[in-house]
């Protein structure tokens, strides 16, 4: 990379080579001592003006003293002028865009081949707020914002350990994301961690990084799996609990969520309120949600089944209220429940990009509304109806909303398969899903660890929840034993 | 998804055994075995239990005098190439034949009752895809497969019970209907524990071998406790006399248990039980796969796909129940025998081998 020059117009144009020559950036001249050129570079919107002006520019324009025929001007201005806390010297352009990007400002002086760069950064951005997508009911209300330090900051401000780690990255080649891995020294492991990393350093050459979404794709071992291998979340609460289970965290300049990684199947189905609540309802929340997966995996599908061809399942009474329910109906059932899921994922979908009032107005009008005329109309019948609207009730006691969306998708091949062949469909289904599952992996821990493989430590805090005192602080799985055979 | 992996851990390894063994044989083995032993059926299967425990004690002592030795490399030290490829093969036939007639026999089984409207091809072929996804991974896929299912099925094998109340103790009585006819029975329950070879191939696979001797009696202990049990409960409930009338004995049961809500319980013990079958015959599968790579020298993955056809085309030959039973009969009485005569043999030639190189 070039050196910086003497000259302070060389170094402008150089650094004008690669930074847009447009409004926001300021380049500010003066004199010091009255004759020395100085120039002051940074970006306004990114940068504190207050700052610059009383910390750099009324002092350095203050300056009585030849600071050409001194030994070390940088090095003198640094330690006597300038009252920023975060400053250094650089003498080429390396990162320099970067920087002044960061919302840093340049100092150049004529005939000094050498710069300052002072933190002067203030990005705009939200305040801390509580989160709309992951409540609460007992925990911390903060959530994650699109700054990367104040999210640092709420972390560290938690984790008050000698232990807390925090590597910086810069990810994608053309946006240069700041980005930080987050992890517990000690606690990781360090096989897992070696894993992280080694995949974080290849998204320095994807040509741009921008939110945790893209990360968790392009380091997940299985992109084409059905189910998440790493969490999302806002809640810098549940960042602080998996790392101190021996988890690592990556976080990216203007995503206000953290990613989690390795993730577990049945992580997906915990809460984090349920280690404040007490044992046997947390126990009971738990297995509520285990069950409505089910629902939505198998209710639609077996119903088809049951209408479809195996109806002396049921009880002759409860075959004919069905029977009877679709009179009249005119499309088979196959396409009936296929109308109504598909209805249902519109209504679902365009209420989420709608402001919540109108969302809610959607989800009345779509639900109640249509839903009931449809059923007047003759269109579909209530039982279906009532399934349908079980299995969407049902999706929402998922506490992941990505796991809840692949199980939500799951279901429509489940249901081509419950049509193609019927109850048998059901279990292939179901039986290629637990295959798939134990099969998978998230960064070389098994994902439907505990399960398979079986460990009984860790099924202390899996569906049933013991209490506290009892439960290992990491869990046995996220502990890889390098076996030899 | 994760790459080929056969590393097991010894609790895998306990599984297995009992997976490959369970599966749909034990859904019609009272009939069998009533046949000639009468209400001392589940005296026949309990003395037939012998089986399993020798051939695991005989994979014990491979480990215990070879180490981790390949099942091929100890044959090819014990019996040279061609005696190693010889085994091989007749391994690589026993075991297709067995998933092939387990394939045609769960078909059967679901023709006659959830899948009545599918043709038994398309059921076929299906179970062959499911078999090949679940072994195609490696034995480690198919342990943790059989782990899972067998601590979240265990259950099932306590269903019997919901019809217990029907069942008469005269049913069981007198306890020995003759000596000479549970002797007669017990090689007919030897067809019952087949697949328990499975431990000779997998043995090598086990990562951390603690108590490796106890893993394998565990195993057989578990198999034979379960099959008796249910040949117990069945002849209690139904009699020998009708037991031995009922292909799908156990499936019987289940249909005559009465449960709220649900009319059929059949329909949710196959669906629930499928499970079962299934790594059964991934198990069966797996050992296919690995012998035919063996003999072959191709990839697992490769003979794991190649070996598929061969196995959908013998499953469809062995579909006509009748013929199946024919085909079983003929060939089961020389399969067990010169199986149980190789453990025996190699048992004495590991012996004779490992304490001169030890």
């Amino acid at each position: 990379m070039d050196s910086l020059s003497k000259n302070i117009y060389h170094n402008l144009e150089k650094i004008l080579t690669h930074i847009p020559n447009t409004s926001t950036l300021i380049k500010r001249e003066f004199l010091i001592n009255k004759k020395t050129k100085a120039m002051i570079i940074y970006i306004s919107g990114l940068t504190n003006r207050q700052d610059i002006e009383r910390h750099i520019l009324t002092p350095l324009i203050s300056i009585t003293e030849d600071i050409e025929t001194l030994p070390n001007p940088i090095e003198h201005i640094i330690q006597n002028y300038i009252s920023i806390p975060e400053v250094k010297t650089i003498d080429n352009f390396d990162n320099i865009t970067m920087e002044i990007y960061r919302g840093k400002s340049l100092i150049i002086i004529d005939k000094i081949n050498k710069a300052i760069l002072c933190e002067t950064s203030n990005v705009p951005h939200r305040s801390i707020q509580e989160s709309n997508v992951e409540k609460t009911l007992r925990g911390g209300r903060e959530c994650f914002v699109e700054n990367l330090e104040i999210n640092l900051a709420l972390l560290q401000n938690k984790i008050k350990s000698t232990k807390l780690r925090i590597e910086n990255y810069v990810l994608g080649s053309e946006n240069k994301a700041d980005a930080a891995l987050i992890y517990m020294d000690g606690i990781i492991d360090p096989i897992i961690l070696n894993n992280i990393k080694v995949k974080l350093a290849k998204l320095k050459d994807i040509p741009y990084v921008l939110c945790t979404g893209y990360i968790e794709q392009l380091i997940e071992d299985a992109p084409l799996c059905f189910f998440p291998h790493a969490k999302n979340t806002e809640k810098p609460d549940k960042v602080v609990s998996d790392l101190l289970q021996g988890k690592a965290a990556i976080l990216i300049s203007g995503a206000p969520y953290a990613l989690i990684v390795p993730a577990l199947f049945i992580e997906f189905f915990q809460g984090f309120e349920d280690y404040s609540q007490r044992i046997l309802t947390s126990t009971f929340v738990r297995l509520t949600r285990i069950l409505s997966a089910l629902v939505v995996l198998v209710a639609t599908p077996m119903y088809l089944t049951v209408l479809n061809y195996n109806s002396e399942l049921i009880p002759v009474k409860l075959m004919k209220i069905i029977y009877d329910s679709r009179l009249g109906i005119p499309f088979p059932p196959f396409i009936e429940i296929l109308i109504m899921e598909l209805s249902v994922e519109l209504l679902r979908e365009g209420g989420l990009r709608l402001p919540t009032p109108i969302g809610q107005t959607l989800g009345i009008v779509g639900g109640i509304v249509i839903g009931d005329a449809a059923v007047r109309a003759g269109l579909v019948s209530p039982t279906t109806l009532v399934v349908v609207a079980t299995t969407v009730i049902a999706s929402f006691l998922i506490p992941n909303y990505e796991m809840a969306l692949s199980i939500r998708f799951i279901r429509f091949p489940m249901l081509i398969l419950a049509q193609l062949f019927g109850f048998l469909g059901v279990i292939v289904g179901f039986y290629l899903l637990i295959v798939i599952l134990i099969n998978s992996e998230s960064f070389g821990v098994p994902y439907f660890a505990p399960f398979a493989p079986l460990k009984i430590p860790d099924m202390k805090d899996a569906i049933i929840r013991f209490p506290l005192k009892d439960l290992q602080r990491k869990p046995d799985i996220l502990t890889i034993k390098k076996g030899k055979k | 998804m994760k790459k080929t992996n056969h590393i097991i851990t010894q609790n895998q390894y306990i599984f297995l055994l009992v997976s490959a063994v369970i599966g749909i044989g034990i859904i019609s083995a009272p009939n069998s075995l009533c046949q000639t032993a009468e209400q001392s059926g589940w005296i026949a299967i309990m003395l037939g239990g012998i089986y399993p425990l020798v051939i695991s004690y005989c994979a014990y002592l491979n480990y215990k005098y070879f180490g981790n030795m390949y099942f091929f490399e100890l044959n090819k030290k014990l019996y040279g190439k061609i005696g190693a490829y010889l085994v091989f093969f007749f391994f690589f036939c026993t075991i297709l034949f067995y998933e092939a007639s387990i394939i045609a026999g769960f078909t059967n089984l679901l023709n006659s009752s959830i899948s009545s409207f599918l043709p038994v091809y398309l059921i076929i072929f299906i179970l062959t895809f499911v078999t090949v996804f679940t072994a195609y991974f490696g034995l480690q896929t198919v342990g943790r497969l059989a782990e899972i299912i067998f601590y979240s099925s265990s259950i099932l094998f306590l269903f019997p019970l919901l019809t217990f109340s029907k069942g008469n103790i005269v049913n069981i009585l007198p306890v020995i209907s003759s000596y000479h006819k549970i002797i007669e029975s017990i090689p007919s329950s030897f067809y019952a524990y087949a697949d328990i070879e499975l431990a000779f191939f997998i043995m090598p696979f086990v990562l951390q071998k603690n108590d490796f001797k106890k893993a394998g009696i565990k195993a057989s202990t578990i198999i034979i406790v379960i099959y008796t049990f249910l040949v117990f409960t069945s002849i209690y409930i139904l009699g020998y006399e009708v037991a031995s009338k009922i292909y799908f004995t156990l499936i019987y049961l289940m249909e005559v248990a009465e449960i709220p809500i649900i009319t059929d319980f059949k329909a949710i013990f196959i669906f629930l039980w499928s499970g079962v079958v299934f790594k059964a015959i991934a198990c069966n599968h797996f050992v296919v796969s690995y012998t035919f790579s063996k003999l072959t020298k191709l990839t697992y993955k490769k003979s794991c796909l190649i070996v598929s056809p061969f196995i959908l085309g013998v499953a469809i030959a062995m579909i006509p129940a009748h013929g199946r039973t024919q085909i079983l009969d003929k060939i089961v009485p020389y399969i067990v025998p010169i199986t149980i005569l190789y453990s025996i043999i190699t048992a004495i030639m590991v012996l004779i081998k490992g304490r001169r190189k030890l």
